[in-house]
């Protein structure tokens, strides 16, 4: 993979992965905050789900950072880099999987909460894991989808809009082996998907 | 809280009377709702000409501003919220 990309896109993800992990953090921060004060434990597996996922972010991004400075700065000295992607990618993995999974569990009527017991996590090769989570991603996204239908605001327009963005990032990842520009659109669509939830918490948060 | 909400619906100040057939209450609960919100500094009794009325204190307006951002909120992810 370190050969398709571009050496300087890595600085462009590495900003990008930061700046979607802290509003990930925020919205983590926001739901904790909306929990405490309605008692609602949707809130608090909201704001659980964000904080593994953006904390997956920053996996991604500290891998991003070495990846850059490695090949670009010292031209190639350090830890091996594949060493350092499948560790850092296995960790980035787990957590997104964690992640996505409370916010299948969140959105599961009551009835059905088990099922995700049955989610089979730990086949998570790198196709299998962009295949899983797109299938998780898919169920949270029909659920924000029925919620904005109902709602018919900007607000849940922007939620649905965050979650179809990083669906689509782990659909086009799993389709870079076609082409690199896979990459760079995937992330693109990352991180407009998490500006799209800055803006909601922004517009939420108006008095 | 739908207390809180006709007072401010009232521009800040209400009657007890209004509350009671806003809230939908009966009077023992809206004695025991008033009586906890007073003591508890959402609201505050005033008297005016031998009229009593509730007004809302600055934490009462910041629980409202609250509530309603986690309103919103919970709108936008379709978490339910009453």
């Amino acid at each position: 993979m370190m050969e398709l990309i571009p050496v300087w896109f890595y600085l462009i993800t590495s900003v990008i992965y930061l700046t979607s992990s802290v509003i990930g953090f925020l919205t983590s921060y926001f739901a904790l905050k909306a929990s405490k004060i309605s008692k609602n434990k949707s809130f608090l597996i909201l704001s659980l789900s964000f904080l593994i996922i953006s904390l997956g972010l920053l996996v991604l991004f500290g891998i991003s950072v070495y990846i850059y400075t490695t090949l670009e700065l010292y031209k190639g000295s350090g830890i091996s880099l594949n060493l350092l992607n499948h560790y850092g990618f296995s960790t980035y993995y787990i957590l997104s999987l964690v992640g996505y999974l409370l916010l299948v569990f969140m959105y599961l009527p009551k009835i059905n909460k088990l099922f995700v017991l049955y989610v089979p996590i730990w086949y998570a090769s790198l196709d299998k894991f962009h295949i899983i989570s797109f299938v998780l991603i898919m169920y949270v996204i029909i659920r924000s989808l029925i919620n904005s239908f109902r709602k018919k605001n900007l607000d849940s327009y922007l939620v649905t809009f965050a979650f179809i963005s990083l669906a689509m990032f782990h659909l086009l990842l799993l389709l870079m082996s076609f082409s690199q520009s896979m990459y760079i659109i995937a992330n693109l669509l990352l991180i407009a998907g998490f500006l799209s939830l800055l803006y909601m918490l922004v517009r939420v948060n108006r008095k | 809280m739908d207390i809180l909400f006709i007072i401010q619906k009232e521009k800040g100040k209400a009657k007890p009377t209004r509350i009671l057939y806003g809230a939908n209450l009966s009077h023992s609960s809206l004695k025991e709702y008033l009586n906890y919100l007073t003591s508890n500094g959402f609201i505050q009794e005033v008297k005016e000409n031998e009229h009593t009325f509730y007004t809302l204190t600055q934490k009462g307006y910041g629980f409202i501003n609250e509530s309603r951002k986690i309103q919103r909120l919970a709108e936008a992810f379709g978490i339910p919220f009453d």
